[in-house]
């Protein structure tokens, strides 16, 4: 047993192909595009499905307006609406895309929101 | 018949009839009912998991209709991700239409999709439709990169989109997820459900026992066993075989046993069908006897991350480089050196990343069992090496390997690992995998240089009767061998090679491979040392005796200019030269006062002293050969060097670099009392952070460092100092330039986060940024990496070609409690002479808060 297996690693050795290596093929791109409109935000990011799906995540855009909620508003339609903190606004990320932020009035307008911070998208 | 339901409420049972029942699922918001109606009968599997938001289900059980249902025992966590379609596979999916209701599916590429192709069947569907079909066809698994999604099925129901369904990826993916538990990825009516647990081995027979359950926990009975068809299906192509036997436990279980006969490892899945071949439940078994990895590796043990690796035994006191071998350790030496090399190498584990391994012998004992070494040959080896191992005296265990020249050769250092429970190995594919046994290597490499080295100390040497002004090194080396066997006195080099028993040493009078180093007294030379075209490394090494250093008072230089594979190799020389304000030698302006400089051809200086020259190192074109190619210079700093007293340390114009070997580097290198440390009149790539000045000391220069190129550059970990009242003290860099961009430092803060120190001639100011959770370096390859702490966790980072920042997903998931990346923007393009933008993504723009574009909040589920 111990004899097959050392000429099996010496012929890998041999071929220089290595058995470990710490990349990994799902890398998370962390690449945040914001445009700030007058009456809305656009942030746009890339596809993370593999880590959308995997991990809670939010993003928070700076925000030093004086909006009390904002409604952030995914290209495929679905709505969340949060309170805007010191922080900025904060929403779930779940999709890659685009999403648009406009002022809301805290009242859930969309599909999938119940609003005042939470998210149902 | 019951309604099999975990971790949703159920009613009221008295609700279900006996024929079907059929479920509303509501969230809590009141919207969105998403109801399916069992749709065919005796049997079935209903999912509906949504891994992207936490519902509160309610399940109302309506009017009678055919067949049941059961609900997934992990209740709403998972997708329907783990469906396990290998090649040109067809997996039959239940999923109900509700009456009424019209369900259709639609199958999506995601991006990098897999090869091949994936068919709903039917695509529509109502009630009491049969179940759909997901064929899998004319795919190759081996084409597709490992994690890859393949396919996306999305669902609309009466029109209205609703969710993805499920995702298909390639099988290996699928292994991946299943690898952390066996869980069963088609949890119905049957589970099996119990996690494996392989017994304690040592490289034989594993064997593992998972138990079979009804989800309502009504026992099987003898003759159900009997109808059952339960088998291993390996996945791929292994070939490694399991053998299953099915018992009936007192509690009516069904007890699975997988037997592994020495067999080194397996992966596939334990499969249990019905008479009919509907599968009913299922296991990922994924396992090791002796797991064999190379180079540092990752495992995961009781919930935290560990790595384990070599360490080189010798350089572990260097608190710089305390870093695992990651693949291959050598060693060289010279063909005339038949000193024994003692090579002590440790096996070391450290926690979350790969720094500091020497600093946890508790972890180590309370991790390792057993090791045993073993040296294996794994190339063109001619004799084994002695080798033996010890307990360090830290508690580590240890190998040393002694080799002389007739050990060269290619050998594999081989630890075989026995952990004291079973941990789980992270592999580059197929993901993590559960073995209890590591077997372990790394390369260690002896070569044998062709080297000959030549002591000209006390000899009749020829530099002298070169007269003293000019080495010519166009003379072929056997030129030189021939003048050093008529008039050095020294052994002729047949002789010297006769006193080897080395096969081949008649032939390394013609093989260019050949280093021929010559060691000169510590005496005065005055003249200039050129070198023309070489076929050979020609090196000369200097010597210090009774506080006389071996000093060349003039220029070392190349004059062809033409690549060739030679280098004129520099070590512990003295060079000195007219003064720093002297451009020239000589009245006549023929020789510049550079200490080092060339038309073309490699110079290499280690441990040199250059000092009162107009340019210690000129980098640049000739002053008369101003059409020269630019890339054929190829000088920068070498290491160890001290530049003291000139005009300019190192003066660099376009120096060269290539996108394979070649690195400018500076490194642990004095810059004394300069007018300029180092001044970059222009870089020829504009990849900054390509040029490595790292470890130097930079002391009473006028100016450290001047770049009046464009690029930003990146030269960490240097210090910068100021003689005072006799003593050396700290000070700010002082730099200069047209417009300066240097990173020059970086530091921790007491929080443990890092700062760095930006320069910026813009603002005559140094700057030192805002915390940021990011700690840059560079790896061997010039890739810039960035590493990410938060708390006890870390990650890995690095920066594409395309300048994003990209995170390590398997880390982030596994790892992840609470992580922030805040993403600044970058920069603006530079004003760039010749337009281009090249160093925009070079190095991380660190910039103040105002310019921070969002910051990510991930933590795991």
């Amino acid at each position: 047993m111990r004899k097959k297996l050392a000429g099996a690693l010496a012929a890998m050795l041999l071929l220089g192909a290595p058995v470990t290596a710490f990349a990994a093929e799902d890398d998370f791109d962390a690449t945040v595009s914001v445009v700030r409109n007058a009456d809305s935000i656009v942030v746009t990011v890339p596809n993370n499905e593999a880590v959308y799906e995997s991990a809670n995540i939010t993003l928070t855009i700076p925000f030093d307006g004086d909006w009390a909620y904002a409604s952030v508003k995914h290209a495929d339609g679905k709505t969340v609406v949060v309170a805007v903190t010191d922080a900025g606004i904060t929403f779930p990320v779940m999709l890659g895309g685009t999403y648009t932020i406009t002022e809301s009035d805290g009242k859930n307008t969309e599909s999938g929101g119940s609003g005042g911070g939470s998210s149902s998208m | 018949m019951s309604l099999y339901c975990d971790g949703a409420a159920i009613k009221d049972d008295d609700d279900i009839d006996a024929d079907g029942v059929k479920c509303n699922f509501r969230n809590t918001t009141g919207d969105g009912v998403f109801a399916i109606d069992a749709g065919h009968a005796e049997s079935g599997v209903l999912y509906y998991t949504d891994r992207k938001t936490t519902y509160t289900l309610q399940i109302q059980i309506h009017a009678p209709e055919t067949g049941f249902f059961a609900i997934p025992e992990r209740n709403m966590t998972y997708y329907l991700e783990d469906l396990n379609i290998l090649n040109s596979e067809t997996t039959v999916y239940f999923f109900g239409a509700k009456s009424g209701d019209t369900v259709s599916f639609s199958v999506e590429p995601n991006t990098g999709a897999m090869a091949g192709a994936l068919t709903v069947s039917p695509e529509t569907i109502t009630a009491g439709s049969d179940p759909i079909a997901v064929t899998l066809t004319d795919h190759a698994a081996s084409a597709d990169a490992y994690g890859k999604k393949g396919f996306r099925v999305c669902v609309q129901i009466n029109g209205k989109q609703a969710e993805e369904a499920l995702h298909v990826n390639r099988s290996e993916d699928y292994g991946k997820a299943a690898a952390y538990d066996f869980y069963s990825y088609w949890d119905g009516q049957y589970r099996l459900l119990e996690q494996l647990r392989p017994k304690e081995t040592a490289g034989g027979m594993i064997s593992a026992v998972a138990y079979l359950r009804r989800a309502d926990g009504t026992p099987f009975t003898q003759t159900e066993l009997s109808a059952l068809n339960i088998a291993f299906t390996p996945n791929g192509s292994s070939q490694n075989a399991v053998t299953l036997t099915e018992t009936l436990t007192k509690d009516g279980a069904i007890a699975v046993t997988a037997t592994l006969d020495n067999t080194y490892s397996i992966e596939g899945a334990i499969r249990v069908r019905d008479g009919a071949g509907l599968e009913l439940a299922s296991l990922w078994l994924k396992y090791a006897s002796w797991l064999q990895a190379y180079g540092k590796v990752e495992f995961e043990y009781q919930d935290a991350d560990y790595s384990i690796g070599f360490v080189d035994g010798a350089a572990s006191g260097n608190e710089e480089y305390p870093e695992f071998i990651r693949n291959t350790w050598s060693h060289n030496s010279a063909l005339n050196d038949d000193t024994p090399e003692v090579d002590p190498f440790y096996l070391a584990i450290a926690q979350n990343d790969n720094k500091t391994p020497t600093a946890q012998p508790d972890l180590y004992r309370n991790l390792i069992d057993s090791v045993t070494f073993t040296l294996l040959d794994a190339g063109a080896g001619t004799e084994m090496p002695a080798y033996h191992s010890d307990k360090h005296t830290k508690g580590w265990d240890m190998v040393t390997i002694e080799t002389y020249l007739k050990n060269a050769g290619s050998w594999a250092l081989q630890a075989d690992i026995i952990f004291r429970q079973p941990v789980w190995i992270n592999q580059r594919t197929g993901g993590p995998i559960q073995t209890r046994n590591l077997q372990l290597a790394i390369t260690f490499q002896r070569t044998l240089v062709p080297e000959i080295r030549i002591d000209l100390r006390d000899k009749d040497n020829l530099w002298k009767d070169a007269g003293g002004t000019t080495f010519d090194a166009m003379k072929t080396v056997q030129a030189y061998l021939a003048l050093l066997e008529e008039k050095s006195g020294v052994e002729t080099i047949q002789a010297l090679w006769g006193n080897s028993d080395h096969a081949d040493w008649a032939g390394m009078l013609t093989n260019p491979e050949a280093e021929l180093w010559f060691t000169l007294p510590a005496e005065r030379y005055a003249g200039d040392l050129s070198a023309g075209k070489l076929v050979r490394q020609i090196g000369l090494t200097g010597t210090e005796e009774n506080g006389a250093v071996t000093t060349i008072q003039g220029s070392v230089f190349r004059t062809n200019n033409s690549d060739d594979d030679g280098t004129l190799a520099l070590s512990d020389l003295h060079l000195q030269g007219k003064g720093k304000e002297e451009p020239y030698f000589d009245a006549a302006k023929t020789r510049p006062n550079y200490g080092i400089y060339s038309a073309g051809g490699n110079i290499e200086i280690e441990g040199c002293t250059l000092e009162d020259y107009w340019a210690a190192v000129w980098d640049a074109p000739l002053p008369d050969s101003a059409s020269k190619p630019r890339e054929m210079l190829s000088l920068f700093g070498g290491n160890r060097n001290v530049f003291r007293n000139n005009r300019y340390g190192v003066y660099t114009d376009c120096c060269r670099m290539d996108d394979t070997a070649n690195r400018p580097t500076i490194m642990r290198s004095t810059f004394e009392g300069n007018t300029y440390g180092i001044y970059i009149q222009s870089l020829l790539r504009r990849e900054g952070y390509r040029y490595m000045v790292k470890f130097c000391k930079f002391l009473d220069n006028t100016c450290d460092i001047y770049n009046d190129d464009t690029c930003r550059l990146f030269f960490p970990s240097n210090y910068f100092g100021q003689t005072q009242s006799g003593q050396t003290v700290s000070r700010d860099p002082i730099v200069e330039g047209r417009r300066v961009k240097v990173i020059l430092d970086k530091t921790t803060d007491a929080s443990g986060k890092i700062r760095y120190q930006y320069a910026d001639i813009d603002t005559e100011t140094l700057l030192t940024l805002d915390p940021i959770l990011l700690n840059a370096d560079f790896d061997q390859s010039g890739t810039l990496r960035l590493g990410v702490r938060t708390g006890t966790s870390s990650f890995s980072m690095r920066n594409d070609d395309a300048g994003t920042m990209k995170m390590d997903a398997a880390s982030l998931i596994n790892r992840a409690s609470q992580l922030m990346i805040r993403m600044v923007e970058q920069s603006a393009a530079s004003d760039d002479s010749d337009g281009t933008d090249e160093e925009a993504s070079d190095v991380p723009e660190l910039l103040d808060d105002t310019t921070t574009l969002g910051i990510w909040n991930i933590a795991a589920k």
